[in-house]
Parts: C-alpha cells; sequence; structure tokens
C-alpha cells in the first residue's frame, strides 16, 4: 500500500490547486484540498449487483471505501484492462454536511497539482456534451492545455446514491 | 472564562442536570411507595437544588423558578412541616416533567408553558401549606433572582422533626468568583433563607483602592447559623460553586442567636464561640470538597463539580439520558485501570518481539513462537476489556419503567405490580441506548391490552392486581430479555381473522400457533378495536422487531389464553463483533454469522428439485428446503463451484444457502457498508480478513427470505 505524493514544492495547498490526471487522452482535475491521498492499484472485493462502474470496495487502512472507475462512469471508451499501472485517487467529500464519506476513483495516470486562479477558468462550458454540466465545474488553461475540472460532490453521490440494487449502465 | 470553557461547562451542566432529574424521579419514586427516609429526602432535596442553581446559572430561568417552587415544597416535607403524601408526590414528579421539557426546550407554544407553569408553582406553593402538623403555610420564597437579604423570623413554627442546630460558615470566594459568574450575595441570601444568620465580613483581604481590580473578589464572610440543617444541607448551598470557593462549615454550641442585619464594620474575623478555633482556609485545590459526600468515589471525575452526587447504582451509567442518545459515557474506575494494565503487558511483549526480531541472527524459534503466543494472549485480553468498558447495565434502561407503569395504570384504572429483574446485567451501551424505545412500547402494549382490569381479573379468579415481570439474564454470547405478564394472553384466532381481513395471510395459508403469533409484528397490524393514544395505531411493533433485528436480536412470543403472555427478546452483546463462518462462493470469500446456521449439506448427496414457482429445492429432514444461489443472485463474476448447502434459519425460515465450500471459522469485526456506501440488499457489512482483502458478510435475514429476500434458485 503505497501512497504516491505528488511534490507541490514549498506552496501550501490552497483552494485554487487541483491535481490533474488523465483519462485515456483527456486531462481532468479535482480541488486538491478534496484529495486525500493515491493509492496505487490494489485487490477490490466486488459488490453484489452493482453498476458496472463501481468496481468495489477496497481496505484503506481498517475502513471500507467504495471504488468508481472514472472512465467507466463517464462513458469514455476503456482499451485497457483495469489494473494496468492504473491509479486510485481517495477523495473526501462532504465535509461541509458533516457526513464525510471516503471514496476511491481510478483513473489511468495522475499528472500534476497545479494553481489556476479562478479568472483561468471557464466556466459553463460544455466540454463535448459527453458529461452532464453538474460535473463540470468549468475548464482551466494550463500551458495551453485544456483541463476539465469536474465537481466532486455531484459525480461520486450520483454514483452511489442513484439506486438500490438493481444493476444500470452507465451515464 | 472564554466560550469554549463556558460551552464546556454549559454541556456539563446540562448532563449533571438530567442525572439529577432521574435521580429526583426515583426518589419520587420512592416516596410515593412509602419510602420515606431522611436519606432519600435529602437526596431528592439537594437534587432540586442543584438543578435550581445550575439553571440560574446557565440561563434556563424559568425552569429555575419552578425547580425552586419544588424545592420549597421537598423542604418542607424533610423538615417534617408537611408530610410525603400521594398528592404531593404527584404534584412534584408533574412539576419535574415540566422542568425537564424546560430544560430540553422542546417548548412549542411558550404561551401555553407559561401558563402550565403559573398554574403549577402555585398548586406547588399551596400544597407546601397542606398536610402539615400545624397546617401553617411558611410562604413563597424569592425567584431564583431574587436577593432577599431580611432574614426570616427563626423558630415560627415548632418543627416536627430536626432540631436546630447552629454552624459557623466560613466563605472565602477565590479571586476569580465574579469572572465565574457567581454572586455571593444569592449564597448569603441562600444561607439567610434556611435559618437565622449573623454575618461578619473579613476585609483583610482587600488591597489599596488605587490597585483594586472590582472584577476580582477579595472578600470573605464568616456566617454563624442556626437552622434545621445539617452540614450536608448547608454544603448544598455551595454545590453549585465549590470550585471556586473555599467553604469551611463548623457545628457551633447552640447558643440562642439574635436576629440581626449582617454586620457592616470592617473588622478581621474573631472567634466569636468557644467552639469554632480561627479557621485558615484550607488549600484552595480542595474548596468546599471537604464537606461534602464521597458517593462518586469510583466515577471517573469530569471534573470535581461532576463527580459529586452520583449513587452507586449508577456508577456505571452511561450518558444514556432521556434525550436519547449521547455522545459520553461514565465508565467506572477499575474499567480503565485494568485497560491501562492490559496495554501494560502489550507493551512488554512488544518489546520483546523487538528484540527477538534484533537478534535475528540467533533466532531461538522456541522463543518467538512463546512471545507470539503471549501476543494473541494479550491482545484478546485487551479486545475482551475494551468491549466491556462499552457495557452498561440494564437498569438503565429499565429506569424509567417504574414510572411510566405507575402513570400509566392510573390512567387506565388498572391494578399493575412491576417486577424487574437481572437488571445489573449487562449490554452494550449502543444496543442499549436503542432497546430503550422498544422496551417501552412492550410494557405499554402488555399494559394497555394484555393486562385486564380489576373486574375482568377479579371475575376470572385472579389477583385483581396484575404483574408485569421484565427480567434479564445472560446466556453464552446473548443477553437475554423477557417481558411478561399474567394477563389475558394472546387470542390466537382474533389475530389470524384479523390477518386474513387485512390480507396479510392468505386463506388457504395456515400457520402455526407462533407463526400467527409474529403476526403481531407485521407492519400496519392491530387488533386493537379502539385506538387509545397508548397503543393500538399499529405502527409499533413492527417497528420494535425492525429495531431488534438490525441490532442483530430475535423475538419471540409464547402466550397462554387467560393466562399470560410472554415476549423473549435475545440480544448479541456486541454489534460489532460476531463469529463467523467462513465459506467460498464464486471463487469469493464470504462470511455466514455461525449463530443462524444448522447444518451443512453435500449437494451430490443431497436430493435436488425444481418445483415451479418455488424455484430448487433441497431435501432435508423430510422436508424441502428452497435454495439460494448467491453467485447467481449477486451476478457474481466467478465461477461456483456449488459442492455445499449452508442451511440458514431466522425466526423459524429455514432456506439453504449454495456454497463452493466451507473454509475457516473465525470472529469477525463488523465493519458496516453504509459509512461510505450504502446499505446493500443481502449484506450486513464487510470485515477486513488477516491478509488485508476485504470479505462480505451475508445477512441471513436476507437469505431466508425473512426482509428484504434474496430470490431462490430457478
Amino acid at each position: 500500500m503505497e501512497a504516491m505524493k505528488t511534490d507541490v514544492g514549498e506552496v501550501p495547498a490552497t483552494a485554487d490547486q487541483y491535481l490533474t490526471f488523465l483519462l485515456g487522452t483527456e486531462e481532468y482535475g479535482v480541488e486538491i484540498l478534496k484529495v486525500q491521498e493515491i493509492k496505487s492499484w490494489t485487490s477490490l472485493t466486488p459488490l453484489p449487483n452493482a453498476p458496472e462502474y463501481l468496481l468495489g470496495v477496497i481496505n484503506l487502512r481498517g475502513a471500507i471505501v467504495p471504488v468508481v472507475d472514472l472512465k467507466v462512469r463517464f462513458g469514455l471508451d476503456e482499451e485497457e484492462e483495469p489494473g494496468n499501472g492504473r491509479v486510485i485517487v481517495i477523495v473526501r467529500v462532504g465535509e461541509e454536511t458533516a457526513q464525510t464519506r471516503i471514496v476511491g476513483l481510478v483513473v489511468d495516470r495522475v499528472s500534476e497539482v497545479y494553481h489556476l486562479e479562478p479568472s483561468a477558468i471557464q466556466e459553463g462550458v460544455d466540454s463535448r456534451g459527453a458529461l452532464d454540466q453538474d460535473y463540470v465545474r468549468g475548464i482551466g488553461q494550463i500551458d495551453n492545455k485544456m483541463v476539465i475540472l469536474v465537481n466532486l460532490e455531484p459525480i461520486v453521490s450520483s454514483s452511489l446514491d442513484a439506486h438500490l440494487g438493481a444493476a444500470e449502465t452507465a451515464e | 472564562m472564554d466560550d469554549d470553557d463556558l460551552i464546556e461547562l454549559r454541556a456539563l451542566f446540562l448532563d449533571e442536570c438530567r442525572e439529577n432529574i432521574d435521580l429526583l424521579e426515583a426518589g419520587l419514586m420512592r416516596m410515593g411507595e412509602g419510602e420515606v427516609d431522611a436519606d432519600t429526602l435529602n437526596e431528592v432535596f439537594r437534587a432540586a437544588h442543584s438543578i435550581k442553581g445550575g439553571g440560574a446559572t446557565f440561563g434556563f430561568v424559568p425552569m429555575s423558578e419552578l425547580t425552586h417552587h419544588m424545592e420549597t415544597l421537598l423542604d418542607a416535607m424533610r423538615s417534617g412541616r408537611r408530610v410525603v403524601d400521594e398528592a404531593g408526590v404527584d404534584l412534584l414528579l408533574e412539576g419535574l416533567d415540566l422542568v425537564q421539557a424546560l430544560l430540553e426546550g422542546a417548548s412549542e407554544d411558550p404561551a401555553t408553558d407559561h401558563d402550565e407553569r403559573a398554574s403549577l408553582q402555585s398548586r406547588l406553593e399551596a400544597s407546601v401549606g397542606e398536610a402539615g402538623p400545624e397546617g401553617k403555610s411558611t410562604g413563597e420564597g424569592t425567584g431564583a433572582g431574587g436577593a432577599d437579604t431580611s432574614s426570616e423570623g427563626g423558630g415560627t413554627s415548632a418543627p416536627a422533626a430536626s432540631p436546630r442546630e447552629r454552624w459557623s460558615i466560613d466563605f472565602r470566594p477565590h479571586e476569580n468568583f465574579f469572572v465565574r459568574g457567581h454572586d455571593p450575595l444569592l449564597l448569603l441570601a441562600e444561607l439567610d433563607r434556611l435559618g437565622d444568620c449573623r454575618v461578619s465580613l473579613d476585609t483583610a483581604g482587600l488591597p489599596p483602592l488605587a490597585t483594586l481590580e472590582p472584577a476580582k473578589s477579595h472578600l470573605a464572610w464568616r456566617i454563624e447559623i442556626e437552622c434545621e440543617q445539617n452540614r450536608d444541607g448547608l454544603a448544598a448551598v455551595f454545590d453549585w460553586v465549590d470550585q471556586d470557593c473555599d467553604v469551611v462549615i463548623e457545628p457551633l454550641e447552640p447558643t440562642p442567636l439574635a436576629a440581626g442585619a449582617p454586620e457592616p464594620a470592617p473588622t478581621p474575623v474573631d472567634a466569636p464561640s468557644p467552639e469554632s478555633p480561627s479557621t485558615p482556609s484550607p488549600a484552595p485545590a480542595s474548596a468546599g470538597a471537604t464537606d461534602l459526600p464521597n458517593a462518586g468515589a469510583n466515577v471517573v471525575p469530569l471534573t470535581g463539580a461532576a463527580a459529586r452526587t452520583v449513587p452507586k447504582e449508577s456508577g456505571g451509567k452511561g450518558g444514556a439520558s432521556r434525550a436519547g442518545e449521547s455522545a459520553s459515557i461514565r465508565i467506572p474506575t477499575e474499567k480503565i485501570d485494568q485497560l491501562i494494565d492490559l496495554v501494560g503487558e502489550l507493551v512488554i511483549t512488544q518489546s520483546m518481539l523487538s528484540r527477538v526480531a534484533e537478534n535475528i541472527g540467533e533466532l531461538d524459534v522456541d522463543e518467538l513462537r512463546e512471545r507470539l503466543a503471549d501476543l494473541e494472549h494479550n491482545t484478546r485480553d485487551l479486545q475482551e476489556s475494551v468491549m466491556q468498558v462499552r457495557m452498561l447495565p440494564l437498569s438503565s434502561a429499565f429506569s424509567r419503567l417504574p414510572r411510566l407503569v405507575r402513570d400509566l395504570s392510573k390512567k387506565l384504572g388498572k391494578d399493575i405490580e412491576l417486577v424487574l429483574e437481572g437488571g445489573e446485567t449487562e449490554l452494550d451501551k449502543t444496543v442499549l441506548e436503542r432497546m430503550i424505545d422498544p422496551l417501552v412500547h412492550l410494557v405499554r402494549n402488555s399494559l394497555d391490552h394484555g393486562l385486564e382490569p380489576p373486574e375482568e381479573r377479579l371475575s376470572a379468579g385472579k389477583d385483581p392486581r396484575g404483574q408485569l415481570v421484565l427480567s434479564a439474564k445472560q446466556e453464552s454470547g446473548s443477553v437475554n430479555i423477557r417481558i411478561s405478564d399474567d394477563g389475558r394472553g394472546i387470542d390466537t384466532a382474533r389475530i389470524l381473522e384479523k390477518a386474513r381481513t387485512q390480507g396479510i395471510v392468505p386463506e388457504d395459508e395456515t400457520l402455526s400457533e407462533e407463526q400467527i403469533r409474529q403476526l403481531i409484528f407485521a407492519p400496519g397490524f392491530s387488533t386493537a378495536t379502539t385506538v387509545s393514544d397508548v397503543s393500538g395505531r399499529g405502527v409499533g411493533m413492527d417497528v420494535v422487531r425492525r429495531n431488534i433485528n438490525d441490532l442483530g436480536g430475535r423475538v419471540r412470543i409464547g402466550s397462554e389464553r387467560g393466562a399470560g403472555t410472554s415476549i423473549d427478546i435475545s440480544l448479541p452483546l456486541s454489534l460489532a463483533i460476531l463469529d463467523g463462518q467462513l465459506v467460498g462462493i464464486a471463487g469469493q470469500t464470504f462470511v455466514v454469522p455461525i449463530l443462524a446456521i444448522v447444518e451443512t449439506l453435500e449437494v451430490r448427496e443431497t436430493e435436488m428439485r425444481r418445483v415451479p414457482g418455488v424455484g430448487v429445492v433441497a431435501r432435508f429432514r423430510g422436508e424441502y428446503l428452497p435454495v439460494v444461489d448467491v453467485a447467481d443472485a449477486f451476478s457474481l463474476s466467478g465461477t461456483p463451484k456449488r459442492e455445499l448447502i449452508v442451511v440458514v434459519e431466522t425466526h423459524g425460515q429455514r432456506r439453504g444457502l449454495l456454497v463452493d465450500g466451507v473454509l475457516g471459522q473465525q470472529q469477525v469485526v463488523i465493519k458496516p457498508l453504509e459509512r461510505n456506501y450504502k446499505p446493500v440488499t443481502g449484506i450486513a457489512g464487510a470485515t477486513i480478513m488477516s491478509d488485508g482483502s476485504v470479505a462480505l458478510i451475508l445477512d441471513p435475514a436476507a437469505i431466508t427470505g425473512e426482509e428484504d429476500a434474496l430470490p431462490t434458485a430457478a
């Protein structure tokens, strides 16, 4: 169980910093403050009748944490077998409402931590229409790259709470 | 004192207030039963006094005022000026209910509350003057914040009980007395109310005016009081402030005192009486606690204030106040000491193991084995001890029942005796707290439907006094609670009829007696012909059973027409740990609670057939048992071998569970899935295996189809 921490230098984590990761060729970003740790691929216990994107649960130092495959969840092409050097980003959601949950998100690779001024973020942009508007906070520009910044809470709650028992296809 | 202190103090006050309310109720109940002794009366008085004082300090002024009136009545009772009769006790109980409502802020309509309180207060006042040896009203004290410095005329009525004694009280507030929110004047006024006082002021501590800080307290007082109080009663006046002052109470020769106003002369205190030496203040650390009974000796004190007045029986009582589940727990110091010892042993074993590792070159395998065995031993002891810490005696759940039975039987016009047995049996705190509502409901049900009114009992040849027995017992791994009455018993015919009418049971289905009785727990079911506000709405019993099942427990009903009914509840000793049987299904490891397993059958030796409409059944002891194929029901990805059937039973329902094979048995720590995910049908939780992987725990009720049923094999 290794935790791979991306080097941020001397700058402490702030609300304007984002951890970026790759799903296929697209780069996405999440607020660094919500990221608890990054875990390398580990054995999962599948849950009965779970949707395709809910791969199962893992043991995170004694806590039972559900793991969602973001690529499947977002409906992107999946060429690789899960587990091929893929990485689990452990995030904390719901802290504001005191109903904190810890969830793992499977991504292809983790990139860097970037600082993004609010002015560099374009909001309300429809990113190819593939993602539900609620899930996208905006598009950021980093070194001429486009990074899709995602809203964690809606993604997590829709993935975990949506249904009870019956299998569903990804959105 | 900053905000955090205030918040903490207030939380402490609320906790202590709730305990005092419980104490008061228990004491009043005893008084109502005729147990009128000095100890009980004093205990009750002090509880009321504490509530009053604390209430005023923390802004619960209406509550404090109400309690003040109760205190006046209680004072009259304990000094003998008024006898303890049922009417008085009833009035006080009524007052207590309102006090609790005010404390918990459950007010929906402040205007009604105010009227209710005013009415209660005047009734309490009136009651003081009744039923006394001389029928003389002692008049009303001032409100909680009042500063009444006029001394009451002493010796107005000849007291029936205590003789008047003389005491000398040396009262030295600490410098921070005012800052802590206290006012010495209130204390002096209180003393004055209790008897005839002569107060002298000691200004020796006053600094020069130029350096005087008004917020600091520099004065001290010497009070000579002639009253009917004993030392405890006087010490009680300083209960709430004892951390912030030094109080020394000593007896004086009983010589007559002239009633008079406090002497204004700023002279140092001299020693007027031959008996009391000039008393230097004791070291501040011991404060006023020296004079207070040390009843809470075996309870871990949260602060000095909180450790007092806890009678021995509630030494282990949790903060499980009537307000519901609480986040704190009171633990006897012995349990903590034991934990400390065990951790100490664990540390020793660990360092011995480290040493073995250091000298790995010359490894002595025997020594390693021995140390590992020690480690296992230590860990198990520690685990048991820690679980013990969360255990509380059932008596804390039983405590509210006497009052409930008393009030309810009066309301229903029935004569019922409540017998409580096995209150010292211990249960996990969470289980206990969640059992309180079901127990209350079952008791109400028994009182309402089970036990007959006296006339009916007489004509049935029974004692007009009905009996309701609650008993608890620990039996290997579980705690059994039985609620039994000697009432009417359950009319199974009527229940079956009602169930058929409501469509719960199809016309052609026959049920055993036990199954019919279990129908009582069906949602929406009620045979009550009228809906009383006590029970009859049919929403209670199904919640009761669900609550019990959620805790991992079982409930059974036994009954005999005309003789009575008994409800047996069995609860696991721990919510967190379970004895599990590991099974493999489609290559995945699952855990089945051992308690639910009846037997294991080999597939190849068992006759199985497919029954249309039911699914696959296996022949078991002459019956056909529906079989659940978990691999299929859970859509598992591995290939199931289906070589064994584990027969699982809950509440008389049985099904077979198709597995690859059985692995080992082990004690398993239950980790709920809901923490980060949500409940999953068929799964009771998860656990972490020794290799670090996660194994899912199967829910036996889902397998047997009792609740959230899994489908049977097709």
